[in-house]
């Protein structure tokens, strides 16, 4: 049995506006229809245990398929399960299995009562039992400050929210957690720990982590496959390490040249004349200047770092990485075309 | 102080308050309503028709007792609406509960204030010398019966809301005809004939006629018949609709992708 399962969903939007359907219908003609398509025959697998990652642009239906596989969207056509549950048929089965964080997380919390007693509520929603057990151990979990559980939710800053809002997905101790963008408004600090969180299935070895998000290290340093959505469909179910290899060999090399801050005018020139280089793509910043080349040979790279010295610019280091999630990512929607 | 300044934020209320422009044609039909209200209330009962009120006992009872169970009856109306708030509603139904222990668990606590409120409306009228006449089961079964009664119309009102968003007929419907032609503040009959019919298709004049009965002249079940048939009736009727309209309703909103939408 798989933790998450779909096949070949399906979900469009009407656009006509409801007065104009409504007025439609009561004048016993047909109802002009316009829909949006956000998704398009979407079929994927998450294994229990593991920590998946859905990435795409915006409005490729990342969140449609979170709101789907958590209940609160029902399909038009195709099948999801969760746990082995149908999410429209069997709903209350698989609420009571899973966690959620959603985009908007600050939503559901009393503003006027304290991370505390909003979290008891839910745990009581929830049946848990020893609620206010619970409640201390999930906000422990999540490192929110014991000083900060009876503040106001309302007087909390965004990343203690977003904090209260990651022990609600925990509360009921579920055996697959959907987060939606979850290091949004995080501090720095915590970003790292949160990612070892994850990394750690929030203790417990057995449970699924489905991770919509834009933040790329959270991916290649957590997810043990990630699928790749834009328009709808999906591009790609693949291992972040498989997914590199979804870019030809010869093209997965970055050449980084580390120079000395470059000021506005060298900054300037440095971009006029890698543009005059048929390189696959460049980005010139203060003290990196970064490229691939189209056809995967040094040469090439040492015209383009020849070029950079001839224009005075102090080089500390000239060196090659491999490309990382985020570009691989960039390119293969390059090759679909973005959804906006 | 700027006038300037003070003029925006008038010109940002006044706009906002043109663009619902369902709300603003009813709060003018609801300023009319209520004016006829008091008109009604100050000239009829108080110098011509004293001779209706025999039905009830004294004048002051009758009112307190109609504004008293007014809070419940709005309760009831405005509770499942409560429910599906927008802010809350995505997460009301994520968490593993049926559709009922929603709405339940997510009105509870207004109809406890709805009770404290009518117990002080009796206190304050004990206090100035209102006595009452109350016939134990007649009163519950009258207060149950207009709880559901109204409770099934809230969920029809909630269920028009999910989709409509801030508009709400059936709330509006209710409470601000209720007020002039269900009999809170006068007695029905004092209304013109034409304008009786009217009074006749509202649940509260029902309710309020039946619990004043009880309350004030202690009718046994047996003489609230008039009453108590039209309510068991439209509290079996308007219960079914309403939870089939809410349930619906969800269903709507969870196909349109528009549960958390305001």
């Amino acid at each position: 049995m798989y933790a998450v399962e779909t096949y070949e969903l399906c979900k469009a939007f009407e656009k006509t506006p409801i007065k104009k359907r409504l007025i439609a219908a009561l004048t016993l003609r047909k109802a002009p229809s316009e829909k949006v398509i956000a998704l398009n025959k979407v079929s994927f697998k998450v294994r229990k245990g593991e920590i998946f990652g859905f990435l795409g642009p915006n409005g490729a239906g990342k969140t449609t398929t979170v709101k789907i596989l958590t209940t609160i969207l029902i399909p038009d056509s195709g099948e999801a399960r969760v746990l082995g549950f149908d999410v429209v048929r069997e709903s209350l089965e698989v609420r009571r299995r899973i966690g959620v964080l959603p985009e908007d997380s600050q939503r559901g919390f009393g503003w006027r009562l304290t991370a505390f007693e909003n979290l008891y509520f839910y745990a009581t929603a929830y049946l848990v039992p020893d609620p206010k057990r619970r409640v201390r151990e999930v906000l422990e979990l999540v490192g929110l400050e014991k000083e900060h559980w009876n503040k106001w939710f309302q007087r909390l800053s965004q990343g203690m929210k977003q904090k209260v809002a990651i022990a609600r997905a925990l509360i009921p101790d579920p055996e697959v957690v959907f987060l939606d963008e979850p290091t949004k408004g995080l501090d720095i600090l915590f970003v790292a720990k949160f990612r070892e969180m994850v990394r750690d299935r929030f203790g417990d070895k057995s449970r699924a982590v489905f991770l919509s998000t834009h933040d790329m290290r959270l991916v290649e340093e957590t997810c043990d496959r990630v699928a790749l959505i834009n328009k709808g469909r999906i591009i790609a179910v693949k291992p972040v390490e498989e997914l590199k290899r979804l870019v030809p060999k010869g093209s997965r090399n970055v050449y980084v040249i580390k120079v000395n801050e470059l000021s506005g005018s060298k900054l300037e020139k440095c971009t006029d004349v890698l543009k005059m280089f048929d390189l696959e793509w460049f980005r010139v910043e203060r003290r990196r200047i970064e490229f691939q080349v189209k056809e995967e040979s040094i040469e090439a790279a040492n015209e383009v770092l020849k070029t950079v010295l001839s224009l005075g610019v102090l080089v500390e280091s000239f060196g090659r990485r491999e490309i990382d999630i985020e570009e691989i990512i960039r390119r293969l929607l390059e090759e679909e075309g973005y959804a906006d | 102080m700027r006038i300037k300044r003070l003029m925006g934020f008038l010109y940002i209320d006044f706009k906002e308050w043109l663009a619902y422009k369902y709300e603003l044609f009813f709060w003018l039909l609801n300023t009319l309503v209520g004016a006829f209200t008091y008109a009604f209330l100050g000239t009829y009962i108080t110098v011509y028709r004293k001779d209706i009120m025999l039905r009830y006992g004294s004048f002051l009872p009758f009112l307190l007792v109609g504004m008293a169970y007014n809070y419940i009856i709005y309760a009831s109306l405005s509770a499942p609406r409560m429910a599906i708030n927008p802010w809350n509603l995505t997460w009301r139904l994520l968490i593993p509960a049926r559709v009922y222990e929603i709405i339940i668990g997510s009105v509870l606590f207004r109809y406890i204030i709805g009770v404290l409120q009518f117990l002080m409306y009796f206190g304050v009228a004990i206090a100035f010398g209102a006595r009452f006449n109350i016939n134990l089961v007649s009163t519950l079964v009258a207060i149950i019966l207009g709880v559901a009664v109204m409770w099934g119309l809230g969920m029809i009102s909630a269920g028009v809301q999910v989709i409509t968003k801030r508009w709400d007929p059936v709330t509006w419907f209710l409470t601000m005809l209720g007020g002039l032609f269900s009999g809170v503040w006068f007695p029905y009959q004092l209304l013109p004939k034409s304008l009786q019919c009217i009074s006749m298709i509202l649940p509260q004049t029902y309710i309020l006629d039946m619990l004043r009965r009880a309350m004030l002249k202690a009718e046994p079940l047996t003489g609230l018949i008039d009453s108590l048939i039209p309510l068991t009736i439209s509290a079996a009727v308007t219960l079914s609709i309403g939870y089939y309209m809410y349930l619906k309703s969800i269903e709507y909103a969870k196909k349109h992708g528009t549960v958390g939408e305001y």
